[in-house]
């Protein structure tokens, strides 16, 4: 059955339709956490607590085209909340000071670009993670994140600029 | 950088490894969400009856468990364990983990789905203290200490004083010394700083010896020429680290000490002038293990010692002959008096993320996810019990009970007995909403073997806070009513439910006001149907104070509402409240997204007039920017801690510090603090929903 069988069925309350549609996209599901929250026991409470909220809500779900970019909002709002939870860090937690970083030498370069991604500030963290490691196209991060592709390209112009990557031909 | 390094990443991020789990946590999703459908179906009708107090006694508290003695699962003590010895035996342990791993299926996991509710938030997790950091017996000083679960059990916090100076966590990256006596003229002192790749989680403070806890990203050394180790890096990259300094001349405030060992920042304690800190190491990539010797291998540094890693004995690391997972737990103790004493690290097999401590035993707590008979998903929660020894801690015993814990209030220990409240959700779908999530109470002796248990509290709630005090444990359980459950375990073995108490809406946190009352901080709630199902929708904050004194009546004496949108660190962190019942003082840093407010509400709190809301005191008007502003709220003047030191309130947000009458709540003076302003480095706009 195709995937907009499958999410019709599951809004029809056919829980093994569903769970077929997660499990299609479990491992991204998982991933995706992993790179917000770097442990195991967190990304499976993301990846379960998503789940969750997708399957009371799913009946909402005007457009079944729109299952990822939905699934994935919910995923990626369930692990900024457990970031923002965790970090026990007074009341801001979206972490960034671009004068902490020092330009990196070049043997350095892959972990110093992983420490910088790890600071970023939630929005912009998201960006990176939809763009470099889902190799989502601008318009679908748009669409996932319910913004203009305007602010996505901004967004993602600091997030480049906050990791002194310098691939401007990005952003064309 | 270049565009290189991000393909790296990437094909570190696709590297990720996918743990067994996984399944379970999506199968245990849509159980809860299952039952959540149901359960809001049926329950239509229940909380209407809001507010009504329902009293049960002993007679019938048999009927609020149901009969069904499901036993704890595999108890064991056991006092000599095996040591994993070298690098081939961890690999033959964590084979066993593999095989279990890719052997399970889970291809009818629609059928028997369980979800066991993990209602287990790391919330409250930090914790560290400095009770003993109180002055010398000479000086007269009176001022307020972090909120603690255990007294005399210190917990990290983000602000410590001494009486004179305040301490303050800022950022995550500075702290800053304010002279805070007198009042009127308060000094910033200095400011101390970290290298950029640290983090601090929170600060301890004994008498002239400040002691930082938080996590470092891993020095690059360590992975110098060695190309597995680059696929490592996003999962294990961080380090604990402890850091000592003597701030005897708060001028000229001096490193004296620091102490790096492998893994993420769990949690900390300090006893007297020992420090207990818990890191978990997850061991990425344990496919690779026979390729990559390093991969099981974890490394401490004390600068007591020298500079040097040192690696840790694979025949000084422990494990669990039953319980094989590809994670250490590692417990650091050392003692800031004593900077020639070495520090004691105790490393085992094993994973926990919540912690409990009392003056003499730790308890780290972890998730155990398995499978019934049936296939069933099922969450357990493992406790490895350490005791304080000498120089550092001991293993003593393992314990595992049905369920999930909510926080580190969940657990207790009192006369060598260890209790403990979980929630479970139960594995047959069979079985009515009202049986699909259930409550319990272990009590396990000293050796971790179950005494004596309550089951089936609460069918078809979760709890949300626990407070065990003296021979009394008190529960709140929510669904779409709060209920509080008074109960006694003067036996162990035998605990009983004395009392109940049913209002609207939930208690997150409960502290105790006194031997025969409560103060419980939580949601007002509104039952709302929206498609033919009633869900309780959270309106706003409140306060209640429980009488108890009647155990089989407990009561709401006194509650006030903060009204809607209004919320408070204090729900999900104790730390964040300051109450002093000699002083009649309560203050909590609340924020009200309705009225765009953020500061710190001080009530008047007695058994006479309840709670009275003194005064309100807020940084915001510190800022240029306009109220509507949400770095204002979120930013760095919202207050995050008050404290009190004789007669002056000190608020703290990052941006200032404020001093104020603890009467009349008039401003004595306010000092602005070194910072680092995210709003302009990150001007709100285009915020991602």
């Amino acid at each position: 059955m195709d995937t907009n069988g499958k999410i019709t069925l599951a809004q029809k309350g056919d829980d093994n339709a569903f769970y077929e549609l997660i499990s299609e996209r479990n491992v991204q599901l998982y991933k995706t956490a992993y790179a917000y929250v770097k442990n195991k026991e967190d990304a499976l409470d993301i990846v379960s607590d998503t789940v969750y909220k997708a399957y009371i809500s799913i009946k909402k779900l005007k457009d079944p085209s729109l299952f990822n970019t939905w699934l994935t909002r919910i995923l990626i709002n369930t692990s900024l909340d457990c970031i923002n939870k965790s970090s026990r860090v007074e009341s801001f937690k979206e972490n960034i000071n671009s004068e902490v970083y020092e330009i990196p030498k070049d043997d350095e370069q892959i972990i110093d670009l992983k420490t910088a991604v790890d600071k970023l500030q939630g929005k912009y963290k998201t960006i990176v993670i939809l763009k470099y490691f889902q190799d989502m196209t601008l318009m679908d991060i748009a669409k996932t994140l319910q913004c203009p592709i305007g602010t996505v390209k901004t967004n993602l112009h600091k997030a480049l600029e906050e990791l002194r990557l310098d691939f401007k031909e990005e952003l064309l | 950088m270049n565009k290189d390094s991000m393909d790296e990443l990437k094909k570190e991020y696709d590297n990720i490894e996918v743990p067994k789990e996984l399944n379970l946590a999506i199968e245990k999703g849509i159980k809860k969400g299952r039952i959540y459908k149901r359960k809001t179906g049926i329950k239509s009708f229940a909380l209407i009856a809001a507010a009504l107090v329902l009293a049960v006694g002993l007679a019938s508290a048999g009927k609020l468990f149901n009969t069904n003695n499901t036993s704890l699962i595999a108890i064991n003590s056991n006092n000599t364990l095996p040591i994993v010895g070298s690098s081939e035996n961890l690999e033959k342990l964590l084979k066993t983990y593999i095989v279990q791993n890719n052997g399970v299926k889970y291809d009818q996991a629609i059928k028997g789905v369980v979800t066991n509710e993990s209602a287990m938030q790391q919330n409250t997790v930090t914790e560290k203290s400095s009770l003993d950091s109180k002055s010398t017996a000479n000086s007269i000083k009176d001022y307020s200490k972090t909120n603690l679960q255990v007294e005399g059990v210190d917990e990290e916090d983000l602000v410590k004083t001494d009486g004179e100076y305040i301490f303050k966590v800022n950022a995550q990256k500075i702290i800053n010394v304010i002279k805070a006596e007198p009042a009127s003229n308060m000094e910033a002192v200095s400011n101390i700083t970290f290298e950029d790749n640290y983090n601090i989680n929170g600060i301890f403070l004994r008498k002239n010896i400040l002691v930082v806890v938080g996590n470092s990203y891993q020095n690059i050394d360590n992975q110098k020429g060695d190309q597995s180790k680059a696929y490592n890096m996003i999962p294990s990259n961080q380090v604990t680290k402890v850091i000592s300094f003597d701030v005897s001349d708060k001028k000229n405030i001096k490193k004296i000490r620091d102490i790096e060992m492998d893994g993420t920042y769990t949690s900390s304690r300090m006893i007297g002038s020992r420090v207990y800190v818990v890191a978990n190491k997850y061991l990425n990539n344990i496919g690779n293990i026979k390729e990559d010797s390093n991969i099981g291998k974890v490394y401490y540094s004390d600068s007591a010692i020298g500079k040097d890693k040192i690696t840790i004995d694979y025949n000084k690391i422990n494990y669990l002959p039953d319980s094989i997972e590809p994670n250490y737990i590692m417990v650091a103790a050392y003692n800031v008096d004593d900077n020639k004493e070495k520090v004691n690290i105790n490393t085992i097999l094993g994973s926990g993320n919540n912690i409990y401590s009392s003056d003499k035993n730790l308890y780290v707590a972890g998730t155990k996810w398995t499978q019934d008979g049936n296939k069933n998903a099922i969450t357990n929660t493992i406790l490895y019990k350490f005791a304080y020894e000498n120089t550092g801690v001991k293993f003593v015993a393992k314990g595992e009970v049905n369920g999930n814990i909510t926080n580190q209030f969940s657990m207790d220990e009192r006369n060598d007995y260890f209790r403990i409240a979980t929630t479970e959700y139960n594995t047959s779908v069979a079985s009515t909403p009202q049986n699909q999530i259930t409550n319990n109470l272990y009590i396990l002796d000293k050796d971790m073997n179950s005494v004596g248990k309550l089951q089936g509290l609460a069918s078809g709630e979760q709890i949300y806070s626990v407070r065990f005090i003296g021979d009394r444990a008190y529960i709140v359980t929510f669904m779409l009513t709060d209920p509080l459950f008074v109960i006694d375990l003067k036996n162990p073995t035998s605990p009983k439910v004395l009392g109940e108490l049913k209002i609207p809406g939930f208690t997150n946190y409960l502290h105790p006001y006194d031997d025969t009352h409560l103060i419980g901080f939580g949601m007002d709630t509104t039952v709302v149907n929206e498609g033919g199902m009633d869900r309780a929708r959270p309106k706003g904050m409140k306060i209640a104070i429980f009488d108890v004194s009647d155990v089989t009546k407990p009561v709401q004496q006194f509650m006030v509402t903060l009204g809607i949108g209004t919320y408070s660190e204090v729900l999900n962190n104790h730390k964040a409240l300051l109450f002093s019942k000699e002083k009649s003082l309560l203050a909590l840093p609340v924020t009200d997204s309705q009225q765009n407010y953020q500061g710190a509400y001080i009530y008047n709190i007695d058994l006479v007039s309840g709670i009275k809301l003194k005064g309100k005191i807020s940084h915001t008007d510190a800022s240029s920017n306009s109220m509507k502003d949400t770095t204002m709220v979120n930013g760095q003047y919202s207050v995050g801690r008050i404290l009190y030191i004789n007669d002056t309130i000190y608020t703290l947000s990052n941006g200032l510090i404020k001093a104020n009458d603890i009467n009349t709540l008039q401003e004595k003076s306010k000092l602005n603090l070194k910072t680092i302003d995210f709003s302009k480095v990150y001007p709100m706009e285009g915020q991602t929903k």
